[in-house]
């Protein structure tokens, strides 16, 4: 099914562990270049940086090119038919792409699968939105359908972690959808399902990346575990939950105790991403901590939507001293290294084509300078430290 | 880790007795990191206590709370100040490694209180009375002497925004591009000068080799604005004679750039290069077919995008070899 040359994917699977090794400090460069040597790998993959810009051109060039060629055929453009045409000819050109030059994750491969696929989707929407005796649900069922059919082929013919992502959360929405049709019972219990599908989905990714037949997949599989962790919690979520059922029983409540089973909606908005995190570092999971750590938010944001202890400024300053406090005792507990963790960055092969990323999103976030003033010397900005705008 | 892997490859000989044991070593002991985790935390912490306190000051001016704030932040950043000097390495010219990153943001917190603190003090006292100038100078001088002297790329890209704020335009290209005043000849002007400084200073760090990776910091702004304020230029002379002597400096800059980053390996700058160079030569190719004043115009512009852009694509990828084998 996957289109790449399994000889290829093992190798490159090799490079890159022996590459973790060197940059792990356990190996060196000569070691480095005789394992490549021995393990070559013939795909065509530029850094970060060109492949953005291929992405970019590839995008200018078909919209051009597509655009021409609907100039010339202005009689026939009026046509389903012919957007399914365009998504076989951009098809085309993506398999050929990959099969004859091999590339792999270049962008221009990255384009062509998200517009090869987008003429597929076009062409299946126009004949189902002209169709005027469908009723709204069931339009946006066969949507969903659709995108989930096609992001798992995308998924696995190009083993691409986006479509997969893409393909999950149409199923995860088709789910939805279908069991709401039921009527009554079904939108009753529906946060209970969604609970129910997001930790089978979770479990199922999980155990299948530890199978020997995902080793193509890993990347995949790991994106479906981290949107099925993130499902997992807002499916039971109060506020989702809340305002889900006032959408669907045309209601109007906002009160923190009016669900039925509030209080398991409320262990389950604030516990959940503790048991994340307490999870994940017992079993040194770090797609789990990482997900724990970012619903922590969500858990703050759901609690001060419906109890306001302090105004935002008091807890914004007070959360972030807390953050620091935290982080302090974590670096002095972890000193030396206890209990298999460590402080240190083990792998500190991020840096970006020499660019110090960090440094960039400091002045980004930190310097957010509204206008410049009007004249030189017209009483600027004093940036940084949230200091508000306008002095 | 696949162990099973390394003990294959060396039984094919491909790595060393001693490497295997470094791997078997680790294989055994697995350490987890939670550096990333750590720094996120760090940086939330930073970001939430300086906007929580700058948001408290502005809501308390003029209260009887205000000065007790003030105490605070002054002893906020008093604190962190004196934290870092007392763990501060000795300066070098070349990179120095910082402690650790909990260091390298508590001495961002202090910068930004520090900056806060000196903002309200003005607002409220006047301290530098009409002096607006001095009331940016001092920050821009204090975030400079504490980037190079703890050598901090984060606080170093803050002193060039900083110094924007002196000469009284904004530097963050995000800022750059959403606040639109393009139709001021005088902005653009400062904007063209500022470039021109930050370009020039990248130039010389690397030349007297003087914080050397400070290089990037002051390129990757000196590029951005550089470009967009002579491509200003060029549009707000467009129908005068004088927009050529922009468009030349926007080749200029564009030949200089490309030299550098071939010369430094660096796919950054050479996309930068290459989208900003697309973008001109394209916009002068539209004032051409657009003089035309011909019903094919629109097909010839269509064919010029496909075909330049396809052209385009095979130069990239003949490039990206080119630097990999050099």
């Amino acid at each position: 099914m996957i289109i790449y040359d399994k000889t290829n994917l093992d190798n490159l699977i090799i490079q890159q562990q022996a590459s973790n090794a060197l940059h792990m400090n356990m190996m060196d460069n000569d070691e480095l270049k005789k394992v490549s040597a021995a393990y070559p790998v013939s795909f065509y993959t530029p850094n970060f940086f060109i492949r953005s810009g291929l992405f970019i051109l590839t995008c200018i060039t078909v919209s051009f090119s597509v655009g021409l060629i609907s100039l010339m055929l202005s009689n026939l453009v009026d046509n389903w038919g012919y957007i399914l045409v365009l998504g076989l000819i951009s098809y085309a050109a993506l398999e050929f792409v990959v099969k004859t030059n091999k590339h792999y994750r270049s962008g221009i491969d990255d384009a062509l699968i998200w517009i090869s696929a987008g003429f597929f989707l076009s062409a299946f929407l126009w004949p189902a939105f002209s169709h005027s005796t469908i009723d709204d649900t069931s339009y946006f069922l066969s949507v969903a359908g659709v995108v989930c059919l096609l992001g798992l082929y995308y998924t696995l013919r190009f083993s691409d972690a986006l479509a997969a992502a893409v393909c999950f959360l149409a199923f995860f929405a088709f789910i939805a959808m279908e069991w709401n049709r039921i009527g009554a019972f079904g939108s009753a219990t529906l946060p209970f399902l969604l609970i129910a599908v997001s930790f089978a989905s979770w479990f199922f990714a999980r155990m299948a990346g530890k199978s020997a037949k995902a080793i193509y997949y890993l990347s995949c599989l790991d994106v479906v575990q981290i949107i099925s962790l993130l499902t997992l919690y807002l499916a039971g979520n109060y506020f989702v939950v809340q305002n889900l059922g006032n959408m669907l029983f045309d209601t109007n409540e906002d009160s923190p105790g009016s669900l039925p089973f509030a209080p398991f909606f409320w262990i389950w908005s604030v516990l959940l991403p503790f048991v994340y995190i307490g999870w994940g570092l017992k079993k040194k999971d770090v797609i789990m901590l990482r997900a724990g750590m970012l619903l922590i938010a969500a858990a703050v944001f759901t609690f001060k939507i419906y109890y306001h202890v302090a105004p935002i400024e008091v807890t914004l300053a007070l959360g972030g001293a807390a953050f620091l406090a935290i982080s302090y005792t974590i670096r002095r507990y972890l000193k030396t290294p206890k209990h298999g963790f460590t402080y240190e960055d083990l792998n500190e092969n991020h840096m970006l084509d020499k660019i110090n990323v960090e440094s960039l999103l400091i002045t980004e976030t930190f310097s957010d300078g509204p206008a410049p003033a009007e004249n030189r010397f017209g009483g600027g900005d004093f940036g940084g430290g949230g200091s508000s705008s306008g002095f | 880790m696949n162990f099973d892997l390394y003990k294959k490859l060396h039984e094919e000989g491909l790595i060393s007795d001693t490497s295997l044991a470094k791997v078997k070593e680790r294989h055994d002991h697995p350490l987890f990191s939670v550096h990333w985790e750590l720094k996120t935390l760090l940086y939330l912490g930073v970001m939430l206590l300086s906007s929580g306190l700058g948001i408290l000051i502005y809501k308390n001016i003029d209260t009887i709370g205000h000065q007790v704030i003030l105490l605070m932040i002054a002893l906020l950043s008093a604190s962190c100040f004196f934290y870092c000097f007392k763990r501060k390495k000795t300066f070098d010219r070349e990179k120095v490694k910082s402690p650790d990153s909990f260091f390298d943001y508590i001495l961002l917190l202090g910068c930004l209180s520090f900056v806060s603190f000196l903002g309200y003090l003005q607002f409220q006292y006047t301290v530098f009375g009409d002096h607006y100038g001095l009331a940016t100078l001092i920050p821009m001088l204090v975030l400079y002497y504490v980037a190079y002297q703890f050598d901090h790329q984060g606080i170093l890209g803050l002193a060039i925004t900083n110094m924007a704020i002196y000469m009284g335009v904004a530097a963050t290209p995000k800022a750059l591009l959403s606040a639109g005043t393009y139709d001021d000849p005088s902005l653009i002007n400062v904007y063209l000068l500022l470039a021109i400084i930050l370009l020039a200073v990248a130039f010389l760090s690397e030349r007297y080799n003087f914080k050397k990776h400070f290089k990037f910091n002051y390129l990757h702004f000196g590029v951005h604005i550089g470009f967009i304020s002579l491509l200003s230029g060029y549009f707000f002379h467009y129908e005068q004679p004088s927009c050529v002597l922009w468009l030349l400096g926007v080749f200029v800059l564009a030949y200089l750039l490309y030299l550098d980053a071939v010369k430094n390996k660096s796919f950054y700058f050479l996309l930068l290069t290459i989208l900003y160079s697309y973008f001109t030569i394209s916009s002068l190719v539209i004032r051409g077919l657009d003089s035309m004043r011909d019903n094919d115009n629109i097909i010839f512009g269509f064919l010029y995008f496909t075909l330049s852009s396809i052209g385009l694509v095979i130069f990239l990828i003949r490039l990206n070899k080119k630097i990999k084998e050099v």
